[in-house]
């Protein structure tokens, strides 16, 4: 690759990033234990999205969702380090900390549960689909799968949530659904 | 949509981005993260470190399968392992298998380039040639029993005081995930115990517990 050609590609990265900087903060805080779990990821995101500039989309939609799926495998990673906390970063946990917490009530504890009882991989696409607000196919990409497998997925999320989630008085129906047909019809 | 949606749609924990100081922090660390990131004297020395001993290390594998298993987990992880350790459990419905991927990174701050990458050289060769195997062979299903106790006794107190401040409640503990955090905790274990997790030189671990077939991905 010439200097030029590496210059343009540094400069789309840091594009990407301040473009995207307030987003994958959000997405981190939903995927983390605390707020100074959230600023550490967000350092540890960028840097690694540095390390891999080279697999960085030049679609610019994809190189979004490359950036969120670098933050994704990010946050499932377990790190232990003698002193990896820079100044900047410890800020923003400590800037995240004095925020207002979301304020709770039963039916979201109960959705948060359900939500927690889910295979991971299906909890991540539910996550990224509707707390995130990304379409199925971007949610796909984000997590390394095909679109139907993503589909599928998302639609058996979707049918244990509500399982779930039903009225406990409700009475005990159970319909045999056929997942991957019903799938095909999600529209996202 | 309906009304599913909505409820997991207002069931979201805050977004942090929304808050316009966070977000222009989180601005600030990108620009950070930038400038350490751009060619310097620093960075053209770490990364030809990095191609060297990416070279020398290669992938180590232990366990049933591991090899095979391998690709799949390059390919989540997003990063080259330098070693990968697989362990299969008799826990939940059908059991299940674990499997984590480990490097070792240089860090250079507080230290010299050079005694840093000195000093992840003999992490990393520690890395490479301890019998992982071993180590995560030790752990039983009394101890996953155990360190699940103890998980979900310490998430309901953490649920408790959410339900106190009104923020969210942590997720429920799981077998599967116990054994994948005990198998990592028996690799930072025995790290710190010979000594190469010091200034200069950190560990990452990552893994995939419990699922398996065309849904592990």
């Amino acid at each position: 690759m010439t200097d030029a050609k590496r210059r343009a590609r540094q400069e789309r990265l840091e594009r990407l990033h301040q473009d995207n900087a307030a987003d994958v903060l959000s997405f981190l805080g939903r995927r983390v234990t605390t707020p100074a779990d959230a600023a550490d990821a967000l350092s540890e995101t960028f840097i690694a999205a540095w390390r891999h500039i080279d697999r960085m989309p030049a679609d610019p939609v994809q190189a979004r969702m490359w950036l969120f799926g670098v933050a994704r495998r990010v946050a499932s990673n377990a790190r232990r380090s003698s002193d990896r906390r820079d100044a900047l970063t410890a800020r923003l946990g400590e800037h995240l900390e004095t925020l207002q917490p979301t304020q709770t009530d039963d039916t979201t504890e109960s959705v948060l549960a359900a939500i927690s009882e889910l295979p991971r991989n299906q909890a991540e696409l539910i996550k990224l689909v509707l707390w995130d607000g990304f379409t199925v196919v971007e949610a796909a990409s984000i997590v390394g799968v095909r679109e139907s497998t993503a589909r599928g997925r998302y639609q058996r999320a979707r049918l244990h949530l509500r399982q779930l989630l039903r009225d406990p008085g409700e009475q005990d129906v159970r319909v045999r659904v056929p997942l991957e047909k019903s799938a095909a019809h999600v529209d996202h | 949509m309906d009304d599913l949606d909505a409820q997991i749609q207002r069931s979201a924990p805050h977004a942090f981005g929304e808050d316009a100081e966070a977000a222009e922090y989180a601005r600030l660390v990108a620009q950070e993260a930038a400038s350490r990131a751009r060619p310097s004297g620093l960075r053209s020395r770490y990364k030809r470190t990095l191609s060297i001993l990416g070279v020398t290390a290669g992938l180590f594998t232990v366990g049933v399968s591991a090899a095979a298993a391998a690709p799949a987990v390059l390919d989540w992880v997003g990063w080259t392992p330098e070693a990968t350790v697989q362990r299969s459990f008799d826990i939940g419905e059908d059991g299940a298998v674990c499997q984590l991927v480990a490097r070792v990174v240089p860090e250079y701050r507080n230290i010299s380039t050079a005694e840093a990458d000195r000093r992840t050289q003999e992490a990393r060769v520690f890395l490479t040639e301890y019998d992982w195997d071993r180590v995560v062979a030790s752990i039983t299903t009394a101890d996953i029993d155990a360190a699940l106790a103890i998980e979900q006794a310490r998430r309901a107190e953490l649920a408790t005081i959410a339900e106190v401040n009104g923020t969210t409640p942590p997720p429920a503990a799981t077998p599967e995930s116990v054994a994948g955090n005990l198998m990592a905790t028996k690799i930072f274990d025995a790290f710190e115990k010979a000594g190469f997790l010091r200034t200069g030189t950190s560990i990452d671990v990552a893994g995939d517990c419990g699922e398996t077939g065309e849904d592990a991905q």
